[in-house]
């Protein structure tokens, strides 16, 4: 299937497929730096949201955030599929809980659609695209701003 | 080519910025010694000059070489007492200088900048010096032919004439880059360096041109030619050059010499025997050997020799003038194509001790060693090596991680050594005299801290300049010496470093900064009146001050105060200011050693670990859990700890997290406290569990959670978990904690009036006669028919459910009316030490809150702390720890009697000296639990003063070994040696316990070596001490 499609078309681009509660999603493979299991997650009060802890990727200190709630489809549970892909974005280290990986993909570039027009408010703005692989809908999100730091973080009641 | 060529630069720019950075305070001293020339000071600034010109040249940067040459010029003729360093002279140099510095900063364009001012301004300095006659040989430059190149070396006749005085002679030393220097090893500027220490560099020149570009040949030589004076006669010139230059040349006074192809063979001397010789290694003694007139290369600067035998004639062969010997290849000279225009970030290099460097590789050998015996131990799964390797490990890696954090600490030194400057120019500019004395330079601290620490402290020593230090004539008028002194002092304190900066001018009044501040509304007066001086004080790093009191446009006191506090903030320090009217006003700030690394207690809450930086806890409390309905009260829900008759208010981590605030019920079981200081205010935490106390590496939160006030950072704990790092001060505005000013169990000063915002239960005791408490106090108010109080063995008594309460009046010990039978009783019931104790009272009660302005000296009696004017009555503040102690303390005492009590069925007095407040505190904290009353003092000179003034109460000394002034082996020394306190029990308790610390403290005296602390261990042995004492 991946060779198929490179042959089809010209530019192409590799990307990471994972999946969060029933919906496939992809980062361009680049931006992922690795794929880990979960290990122990540091709840941090008072975080925001979508923040499901911190934890530590060989001394450095890591922010987990959950995708799931950053797309509006609900908290993630960790469970025993769950895997965190860590991304890299100014110099941060950032992982993205998703609830199972799939494979990395080569896909052509010009495959790829606008996000449909039925897309969730809380979804179009991270995503780049919508491309279909087999049955499945998988769409691009930009990892650039799935880490940037969501609006101001609640600060304490002075 | 290019990234040797970076690394050479960059050399040059590191050491070119040390010179500099010292440069100043020498400029400095050399102005006030005036004609008392301190020659080695001269000679360094002349030496910093001086390898900045040889390493300008080596990199034709003709500008900076320029500039470097001229101040070089004046510094040589101070050091040679041709003039005299003034006010004036030393103003030009220090502007050359920082124009040095600019162009250094930014190297690479540095030969377009314009430095005709400076030159000029430094030639007239030169020129205004000499005599008539030898003026124009200022102008004058001398060509020297190079043998075999077309290029000639030109030089002042000027610089020439001054190069020889004292009959130095002249070399044209010429290196291979290449062959000479590269290949073995050696910088340039390690060479330039080396010649600098024994003679002048008149001119370095590197012949870049002849090199081509990478497309060309890679080349095999590149000239480097210094033309050299040094008093160092040929013979032994060669042991100064050990690098081997091509050649040596000696040039004459005629400026002739020859070249090593045209004497090679011959016969030195053959064809000009006086006038030239050249000398290679090891190579034949010259004729011309003159009379050795300084043998040694060791001794010194030459140049330093009086035997100022005057100018000789200057250059005879002085071809054409071309103005200014600076006759560099223009921009294009720029020696390095890849880099350029891009200043090299000095501040980015770090300098480091050798030794420290090579402990360092050891330690990571030890560490590879390590590693491999853990890899065999796991291959051959033998359980007891594997221990023993990761027990290695670990060794290895502690002592890594504080050698490694050595190599961070820099000497403040080089951070102070700007101020002086900073205070000069400020001061002349105010037309104030001022001076700044530095104490402490050598004390380390991280260079990340010392790095934020240079705006803070530069804005505070402006401020002391501009408006600590008064004018002249003021000075004189408060009969201070016209010139002020500023103090910058760093010192070690218990592991923190302090700096302060004090100076004598006219002091700061709180009340004055208080007004300002009402007046702009920046605070209500209802707060002002609740502020103690030093309180108001602090007003002045509130932010946003600073634009309405801005007094001048260099600082105003209160200026920008608000940035040095938010400054100080992150790098973790704190900030206090004292002050006493017309004496002067000092700043003292603390700081962590080191931000990288803290201790911190590890807590747990909810089954996660947290780390509290150790700096903020002062204490740790554990409640057994049948005490924990006695000594928690709620007040509006919110948990209050009474400690030591003191109320501090509770937060439950657990209880923040879960964002349920601090209405949290408190669970079964003991409860577990650590009590915090936040800077504003003392509270305590209450966790799930304490666990150890350990050295983290702080590391900082991502993005998404910057923002949270909750948390110093993060770090990995032993297992691999990540464990927050609480941040107290946020957790209590988390909290809404209100800054507290209560300072009420520092309030012994008599007389000043003191104020605080309380609630406070009203009520009378003789009709009239209206008394005051603090609410926090009461545990609960009940009216209480008269024959309800009853009177057995000459106590009141009232049964209060099951309990019988004691009860007291207030007429019992102070001298103050007695409650009739006309008044409506009630009974106030409070808590002291554990008891329940009631106090007779009469209505009307009630409950109030109001500011109190309380006199504590009118109306003081036993019993009563003060009064204030409260609802239009004069009303008496009782002291209940008078009344409790005095009418009940015999009884409630009766259960600690056997530990806090001597033989002589007494409370003791302990003296504790211990430097650390922490650990002064746990000791106190621990003594007074069991019934001792302690005294405390923070070094030994200070114990032995209390030892003096309380010596018959004093029953057992309790001192810390190390600690600053007199240590803890010196006090008893002097304990043992004084007849009156010879026999006085002294328990030394010190981190070091090996067998010779406790040889040394036996034979000092000691009764006990413990090491701190124990907490039972030094119970048992004050036990031991004072039974024994005491039979």
């Amino acid at each position: 299937m991946q060779s198929r499609s490179v042959q089809k078309t010209g530019p192409s681009q590799l990307l990471a497929t994972f999946r969060v509660s029933d919906a496939w999603y992809a980062l361009e493979a680049d931006v992922v730096l690795e794929v880990i299991r979960v290990s122990s997650v540091t709840a941090v009060a008072h975080a925001p949201a979508e923040v499901v802890g911190v934890i530590n990727l060989r001394g450095r200190i890591v922010t987990l955030l959950d995708v799931g709630l950053l797309l509006g489809v609900g908290a993630s549970t960790i469970g025993r599929s769950s895997r965190i892909l860590v991304a890299e974005d100014h110099g941060e280290y950032i992982g993205l809980l998703s609830d199972q990986v799939g494979d990395v993909r080569d896909v052509a570039v010009s495959s790829m659609q606008p996000p449909p027009a039925n897309m969730p408010e809380g979804q179009v703005r991270y995503c780049k695209g919508v491309y279909r692989a087999g049955s499945r809908v998988i769409s691009l999100l930009d990892a650039r701003s799935l880490v940037a730091a969501s609006e101001a973080v609640p600060t304490a009641a002075n | 080519m290019a990234s040797a060529d970076d690394e050479l630069i960059r050399e040059y720019l590191v050491e070119s910025q040390e010179h500099l950075a010292t440069i100043e305070n020498d400029l400095l001293e050399m102005e006030q010694a005036g004609e008392a020339i301190d020659e080695q000071l001269v000679n360094r600034v002349f030496r910093a000059a001086h390898s900045i010109k040889g390493g300008a040249g080596f990199f034709n940067l003709t500008r900076i070489r320029e500039l470097a040459h001229r101040t070089e010029s004046i510094l040589d003729m101070v050091r040679s007492r041709q003039m005299v360093p003034t006010p004036e002279m030393v103003g030009v140099l220090l502007l050359a200088f920082d124009q040095l510095r600019l162009m250094l900063a930014d190297w690479a364009t540095s030969n377009e900048v314009d430095i005709s001012e400076f030159v000029s301004a430094l030639s007239s300095l030169t020129a205004s010096s000499l005599p008539e006659h030898e003026r124009d040989s200022l102008e004058r430059t001398v060509s020297l032919p190079v043998p075999g190149a077309s290029r000639l070396i030109e030089v002042g006749a000027f610089d020439l004439a001054q190069a020889r005085r004292g009959g130095r002679s002249i070399y044209l030393v010429e290196y291979d880059l290449i062959r000479d220097l590269q290949r073995k090893n050696r910088s340039p500027m390690e060479m330039i360096s080396k010649l600098s220490r024994c003679g002048t560099i008149l001119e370095a020149r590197c012949d870049f041109e002849g090199i081509g570009t990478l497309d060309d040949e890679p080349v095999s030589s590149i000239a480097f030619e210094i033309l050299y004076a040094s008093a160092l006669e040929p013979e032994l010139i060669n042991d100064l050059l050990e690098a081997l230059p091509r050649s040596v040349k000696v040039i004459d006074n005629q400026g002739a010499m020859v070249s090593l192809a045209e004497l090679h063979g011959s016969v030195p001397g053959a064809a000009k025997p006086d006038t030239l010789m050249e000398v290679r290694a090891g190579g034949g003694r010259g004729p011309a050997s003159g009379d050795p007139a300084s043998g040694d290369p060791a001794s010194g600067d030459p140049a330093s020799s009086d035997s100022a035998s005057g100018a000789t004639g200057s250059g005879a062969t002085g071809s054409g003038a071309t103005g200014s010997g600076a006759t560099g290849s223009g921009g294009s000279a720029t020696p390095n194509t890849g880099a350029s225009g891009k200043p090299i970030a000095v501040e980015s290099t770090i300098r480091l001790n050798v030794a420290l460097l090579d402990s360092l590789m050891n330690l990571a050998g030890e560490m590879v060693l390590s590693r491999n015996q853990l890899n065999e131990a796991v291959d051959h799964e033998d359980l007891n090596e594997i221990r023993a390797s990761v027990h290695r490990l670990s060794l290895v890696t502690s002592e890594l991680q504080s050698m490694v954090a050595l190599t961070r600490m820099q000497p403040v030194g080089s951070l102070f050594a700007k101020f002086p400057r900073v205070v000069r120019d400020l001061a002349r500019d105010l037309g104030k005299q001022a001076q700044l004395r530095i104490e402490g330079g050598e004390v380390e601290i991280d260079k990340s801290i010392l790095e934020g620490l240079s705006d803070p402290l530069t804005h505070m020593i402006r401020n002391a300049v501009d408006h600590g230090i008064e004018a002249p004539a003021q000075r004189r008028a408060s009969g201070k010496p016209e010139s002020g002194t500023i103090v910058l002092r760093a010192t070690h304190q218990a592991g923190q470093v302090v700096i302060e900066v004090a100076d004598d001018g006219k002091g700061l009044s709180g009340e004055r900064v208080g007004a300002a501040m009402l007046r702009k509304g920046m605070i209500s007066a209802d707060q002002l009146s609740n502020m103690s001086e030093r309180d108001k004080m602090m007003l002045i790093f509130l932010p946003g001050v600073s634009t309405a009191e801005k007094l001048s446009d260099i600082s105003g006191r209160g200026v920008g105060m608000d940035v040095v506090k938010t400054n100080l903030d992150k790098l973790g320090g704190k900030i206090e200011i004292d002050s006493a009217l017309g004496r002067g006003t000092t700043f003292r700030i603390k700081l962590p050693l080191t931000l990288a690394i803290i201790p911190s207690l590890l807590v747990s809450e909810n089954g996660q670990r947290y780390a509290i930086p150790q700096g903020s806890v002062s204490e740790l409390i554990r409640i057994p859990a049948e005490q924990v309905k006695e000594r928690i009260d709620f007040s509006a829900e919110r948990p209050l700890l009474l400690l030591r008759n003191r109320l501090v208010p509770l937060v439950s981590l657990g209880g923040l997290a879960a964002n349920s605030g601090t209405k949290q019920p408190l669970v079964e079981g003991p409860v577990h406290i650590v009590l915090v200081d936040a800077g504003f205010t003392q509270y305590g935490l209450i966790v799930e569990a304490l666990h150890d106390s350990v050295e983290i590496v702080v590391k900082p939160l991502g993005r998404h959670l910057q923002g949270l006030p909750d948390y110093a950072g993060a770090t990995i704990l032993g297992d691999g978990r990540v464990a927050l790092i609480l941040d107290v001060a946020g957790l209590a505005g988390r909290a809404a904690l209100r800054e507290s000013s209560d300072q009420t169990q520092q309030q012994d000063a008599v007389g000043e009036p003191q104020s605080e915002l309380r609630s406070m239960l009203l009520f009378d005791n003789a009709p009239g006669e209206r008394c005051a408490l603090p609410i926090e106090a009461v545990k609960r108010v009940e009216r209480v028919g008269q024959e309800q109080i009853q009177h057995l063995g000459g106590r009141r008594s009232w049964q209060s459910g099951e309990v019988l309460l004691p009860v007291l009046a207030l007429s019992d010990f102070a001298q103050v009316g007695s409650i009739d039978g006309s008044q409506s009783w009630v009974v106030i019931e409070f808590e002291y030490r554990g008891r329940r104790i009631g106090l007779l009272a009469a209505e009307p009660v009630d409950l109030i809150e109001c500011p109190l302005e309380v006199d504590r000296e009118t109306l003081r009696q036993r019993g009563i702390s003060g009064s204030a004017f409260i609802e239009g009555q004069t009303t008496l503040l009782l002291e209940l720890g008078d009344l409790a102690e005095d009418k009940y303390s015999p009884a409630a005492g009766a259960a600690e009697t056997e530990l806090g009590a001597t033989a002589a069925g007494q409370a003791a007095s302990i003296l504790i000296a211990e430097d650390s407040d922490f650990f002064r505190n746990q000791i106190r904290h621990l003594v007074e639990a069991v019934g001792y009353s302690a005294v405390t003092a923070t070094d030994g000179a200070e114990a032995w003063r209390l030892l003096e003034q309380h010596g018959s109460e004093i029953r057992l000394v309790a001192t810390d070994v190390e600690m600053p002034a007199l240590d803890g082996l010196e006090l008893t020394r002097r304990i043992r040696c004084d007849a009156r306190f010879r026999d006085l029990p002294v328990i030394a308790l010190s981190a070091l316990a090996g067998e010779e610390e406790v040889a040394r403290g036996l034979a000092a005296g000691v009764t006990e070596y413990q090491v701190k602390l124990d907490p039972d261990l030094l119970l048992s042995g004050i036990d031991r001490a004072l039974n024994h004492a005491g039979q």
